[in-house]
């Protein structure tokens, strides 16, 4: 690889690692429930980035990012879980319908009652809300990197939205 | 075409997203025409889409250490880390090599390292087994492992070494403090001199082998890894380190106390939960895990923010606030933004995005502490309109005018502060501002975490290295309290009085005061208490993630000082170094605006920014009235939005909900000359400033304007039911506690009966009055500036006006803000671009960056 080529390609994932390492890790980290695990996942997307071809990813960058990522933190769960003897059910059950103690008190405190309601979502439901809300992605682009039909990820984001408003409703405003 | 859509149906949400294709689309257009019940599901539906927009995008974003990116970008200059040349990946099926694997394997180790957030020069990559799961603690052996396994040839291209890395500190600088290049000490030195740094009840020797020997296992560790990061760019990570050095035999020492503890809890129950959790804190970070960082995921708060519509002269000729020198805001912008996030609504406070920067304003001519300059020129983002903008330019005063400091830092250590942009960055930053004391300045120290304890006795800065000493000794870890920390700050300063002098608590923290909602507002008072008897507070917020913005901004404001962020070393030099005299020195306090607008020339006004700090009318002859404070060679700048006699007036009307007798006050739209619609962002208010809305004043000021209104003039209507929202939503209706109404009697208007007036008056726009208190005064001095507008094109004005307006127009931006038109970045940026004025410090230059990073956020999220 010439001089050129190696800092024009430095360049182009630098910038990319500019622009997605956050999205990416805040992503991860939710998934993963581990900020190290998500740093372990995002960087090894950033290593795979290195291998492509920049023409090839054109418009459609975002979505390769996060599923990638996805992978790789559900690989590392995958292999953990193996590793703890973690039974499927209970990984399942991580995905709580309550909000962890700690942050429910955070987020009362900050106000931040739509977040709050939105960690009380399935799983899959909080993670397409989460790809399409915060990282701006097509129902179409959520259906690639999660696996799921379109769909059903516009099945999945209606029914959260419905009881997301159902419990903004249910509580009177203060 | 007739179709069977019930509100379940998925297409309503698809639709709102902008998901469908023509057909749905028109199928769900004509459902709506025909059902008021899927219209109002669909206007549900999309404010919860934009609740969750705005609240997502606030969500605090966690970053990679740099050698995680040195090692991506190195691979990216090598084109590949297995030397095979680019192999493309679809996303669906990816080959997984051998080497791959290995590689995950590999990841593993050099994640370790890279967990502690130290550096190392030997690369971290080690070859193991797949499928073992290391624990982190094995550290040590395994970079051993991994250097031999380099050595001998199982060497990939991924090699985080850091000299090679040097080069890629620029662009991504996130969490560097170097931002801006400006030269930075290392806090290296000073080692070794172990200070108290709590006091602790101690017993008989029970457990302390066993702690002793995890101690010292990580502090060897910690020695390990510090030998190689003497690299210049290195700064962030070394000066942690040496604090972590610094900080083991502490370390040790506190845990040999636990092992105490724990053997004599029963004695000692008040302190055990306390210690439990700064052992929990500790042994977390010594692992290379960090709780605070990844717990502390959502937990930012802001206050929402109401903005005010237009106000008509003839109906309230006056408008009365506080001035606000904090400037945290826009720091606080300033990180979002380099993080790739828009600031949620709530974090941008306009007056302290303006007052960020420096103007050039006349200096007072030695009657008054501050001189006051207006200037009027046609409004950039609606040329119909007039800009008015006041400024404030405080007296300056020379390093030896200064009287004599009396300071106390009250340092929160919880755990919540390890990352290398809160404590390590504080430490750093207070270390500037000492160099900046003059020997007859005393320093002492007070920190708090689970129990507080003063680390270092008033000080005289003749000894700096004492001062060095003590702050280079500071750990965190714990959980925190921060009220007994401030009582004990507030008593050290107190016994230390300095008549005449600077007597102040600096605050520094990121503001997580896990504390009872009781505590917050005896805190509140304690600090106004404290005020009121000479010494003041200033807090410095730090970090992310955690930083209770809201919460620091009430506390320095009751406490009679400011608020500034502190996100960079630059910024700790900005506040600490530049304007050390500003920060220290208060020359005026209680300082009030209050401008009566001649119905003649105005049909219409609004108040830029401050809306936190709006005041009723009759506060501002009441000196009994709190109000903000002008530090020596401050500048203070408020714009106003004038709509001429002639121009219509964009009014704002409540839209009620469709559930009757249900009012949605979160939804105004603006009628007339516009028809864009705003979510007014409130309602979220948080526990912790309901109770500070019982003793702040809020209320009053609320409720205060409406008495107003209802004495002197004309019931509003649309004012009215504007302003009783906003009672109701942030619930400071039922919160009790409210303070007397004041009865100062209000200055008659000068240009009620206008007709009888002179000519020259009847041409005045409006007429500025100040009221302010010498700083250890009681009562206050007034200055009137009447302000004639001379028809100024934007062309014609100021830098200072146009660069002012271009930041207020900015943070409009940032906020929704209905007000701004047709206005977008681009215009901002063709604003400030002829605006920059000199530029001392490159401060401006810094904002149009941030202005055109705003605008590809904004066009990507499009």
């Amino acid at each position: 690889m010439g001089e050129s080529e190696a800092s024009a390609r430095r360049a182009w994932v630098r910038a990319v690692l500019e622009e997605y390492e956050g999205p990416l890790l805040r992503y991860a980290a939710r998934i993963c429930g581990d900020l190290e695990r998500a740093r372990d996942a995002v960087q090894e997307t950033f290593l795979r980035l290195c291998e492509q071809n920049e023409n090839g990813l054109n418009g459609k960058l975002p979505q390769w990012l996060f599923a990638v990522c996805r992978n790789r933190v559900l690989d590392v769960h995958r292999k953990e879980r193996r590793m703890l003897a973690v039974s499927a059910t209970e990984f399942d059950a991580r995905a709580s319908r309550e909000p962890d103690p700690s942050v429910a008190m955070e987020q009362r405190e900050g106000g931040g009652r739509v977040l709050e309601s939105l960690a009380c979502l399935p799983a899959n439901q909080q993670e397409v809300i989460r790809l399409r809300f915060q990282n701006g992605l097509s129902y179409k682009d959520i259906a690639s990197v999660t696996g799921l039909s379109a769909s059903n990820v516009g099945y999945l984001i209606h029914v959260g939205i419905r009881e997301l408003r159902e419990r903004l409703k249910s509580e009177p405003w203060p | 075409m007739k179709t069977n859509l019930n509100a379940n149906d998925p297409r309503l949400t698809a639709y709102v997203l902008g998901e469908l294709d023509e057909k749905d689309r028109a199928a769900v257009e004509a459902a709506l025409a025909r059902s008021a019940e899927l219209r109002q599901t669909v206007d549900e539906i999309r404010e919860t889409a934009d609740l969750l927009t705005s609240e997502l995008a606030g969500e605090p974003i966690p970053q990679l250490s740099n050698e995680r990116r040195e090692a991506v970008l190195q691979v990216a200059g090598n084109g590949s880390r297995y030397h095979a040349g680019a192999t493309r990946v679809e996303i669906a099926s990816e080959p997984i090599s051998a080497a791959r694997k290995d590689m995950s394997a590999l990841r593993g180790g050099h994640a370790t390292q890279a967990g502690l957030e130290t550096a190392s020069a030997s690369p971290a990559t080690s070859h193991v087994a797949p499928g073992v799961r290391f624990r982190r603690s094995y550290w040590v052996p395994l970079a051993l492992a991994a250097s031999v396994l380099v050595a001998i040839g199982v060497s990939y291209s991924l090699r985080p070494t850091l000299s090679r890395a040097r080069e890629f500190s620029g662009g991504l600088a996130k969490a560097h403090l170097d931002q801006s290049g400006r030269a930075v000490h290392p806090a290296i030195s000073r080692l070794g001199t172990p200070a108290p740094i709590i006091s602790t009840p101690k017993s008989a020797p029970i457990g302390v082998e066993l702690r002793k020997t995890n101690a010292m296992e990580w502090s060897s560790r910690a020695a390990n890894s510090v030998s190689p990061s003497s690299a210049p760019a290195q700064r962030v990570d070394s000066s942690m380190l040496a604090s972590a050095m610094a900080g083991a035999d502490q370390l040790a020492q506190v845990q040999i106390d636990l092992g105490l503890l724990a053997g004599v809890r029963g004695r000692v129950r008040d302190y055990d939960s306390q210690w439990l959790t700064m052992a929990r804190g500790a042994a977390l970070w010594r692992d290379g895990e960090n709780p605070a960082e990844f717990g502390a995921f959502d937990a930012e708060s802001y206050d929402q923010i109401l903005e005010k519509p237009f106000v008509e002269p003839r109906r309230e000729p006056l408008s009365t606030f506080s001035i606000d020198v904090d400037t945290a805001s826009y720091s606080n912008v300033r990180r979002f933004l380099s993080q790739g996030v828009l600031p949620p609504p709530g974090a941008v406070r306009i007056e302290e995005m303006i007052n960020y920067f420096e103007y050039d304003y006349p200096e007072p001519d030695g009657e008054h502490p501050f001189a006051v300059d207006v200037e009027v020129a046609e409004c950039p983002w609606n040329p119909e309109h007039r800009l008015a903008r006041i400024g404030i330019q405080g007296q300056f005063l020379s390093d030896d005018e200064r009287p004599q400091a009396n300071l106390v830092f009250l340092i929160d250590v919880s755990g919540s502060m390890q990352p290398p942009n809160k404590l390590p960055l504080l430490k750093q930053a207070l270390e500037m501002l000492v160099r900046e004391l003059r020997p007859d300045d005393s320093v002492a120290m007070v920190v708090y975490a689970g129990a507080s304890g003063l680390v270092l006795p008033p000080t005289p800065c003749r000894n700096k290295s004492a001062i060095f000493a003590a702050l280079s000794n500071l750990q965190a870890g714990g959980s925190t309290n921060g009220g007994a920390g401030i009582q004990l700050a507030y008593d050290t300063a107190e016994d230390n009085l300095i008549d005449g002098g600077v007597n102040r608590v600096i605050l520094a923290t990121d503001g997580d005061f896990n504390v009872g909602i009781t505590d917050r507002s005896d805190l509140v008072h304690l600090i106004e208490e404290k005020a009121a008897g000479g010494v003041f507070l200033t807090v410095l917020g730090f970090g992310m993630g955690n930083l209770k913005d809201a919460t620091l901004e009430k506390l320095a404001d009751k406490g009679n000082g400011h608020y500034a962020y502190i996100d960079t070393l630059a910024e700790a030099e900005k506040v600490l170094v530049n304007e050390l005299n500003a920060t220290l020195v208060t020359i005026a306090k209680d300082v009030k605006i209050q401008v009566e607008f001649n119905p003649e020339q105005v049909a219409g006004y609004r108040l830029i920014g401050y809306e936190n700090r709006a005041l009723a009318a009759q506060d501002f002859n009441d000196d009994t009235k709190d109000a903000g404070e002008i530090g020596a060679g401050h500048t203070v700048t408020a714009l106003y939005e004038i709509v001429p006699i002639g121009a219509p007036v964009p009014q704002w009307e409540s839209v009620a909900a469709a559930e009757p007798g249900k009012v949605e006050p979160w939804t105004l739209r603006v009628k007339g000359g516009q028809s864009k619609s705003q979510k007014v962002e409130m309602g979220f208010e948080s526990e912790v400033s309901s109770v500070y809305a019982a003793s702040n004043g809020l209320k009053r000021t609320n409720a205060g304007q409406r008495m107003v209104r209802g004495e002197t003039f004309e019931q509003l209507e649309e004012g009215e039911s504007d302003d009783g929202d906003a009672d109701v939503a942030s619930g400071r209706e039922e919160s009790g506690d409210q303070p007397a109404l004041s009865d100062a009697p209000i200055d008659p208007l000068k240009y009620k009966t206008v007709d009888e007036l002179p000519a020259e008056v009847r041409q005045e726009l409006m007429t500025v009055k100040l009221r302010y208190k010498e700083p250890e005064g009681t009562t206050s001095t007034r200055m009137d500036v009447a302000v004639i507008d001379r028809g100024l094109t934007l062309d014609q004005s100021s830098d200072d006006f146009a660069f002012a307006a271009a930041v207020a127009s900015f943070g409009m931006l940032l906020r929704g803000s209905a007000h701004s038109g047709d206005f977008d970045y681009t215009d901002v940026r063709e604003l400030v671009s002829t605006a920059l004025g000199r530029d001392a410090g490159g401060f401006r230059a810094e904002f149009v960056s941030l202005v055109d990073r705003a605008a590809s956020l904004v066009s990507r999220q499009r």
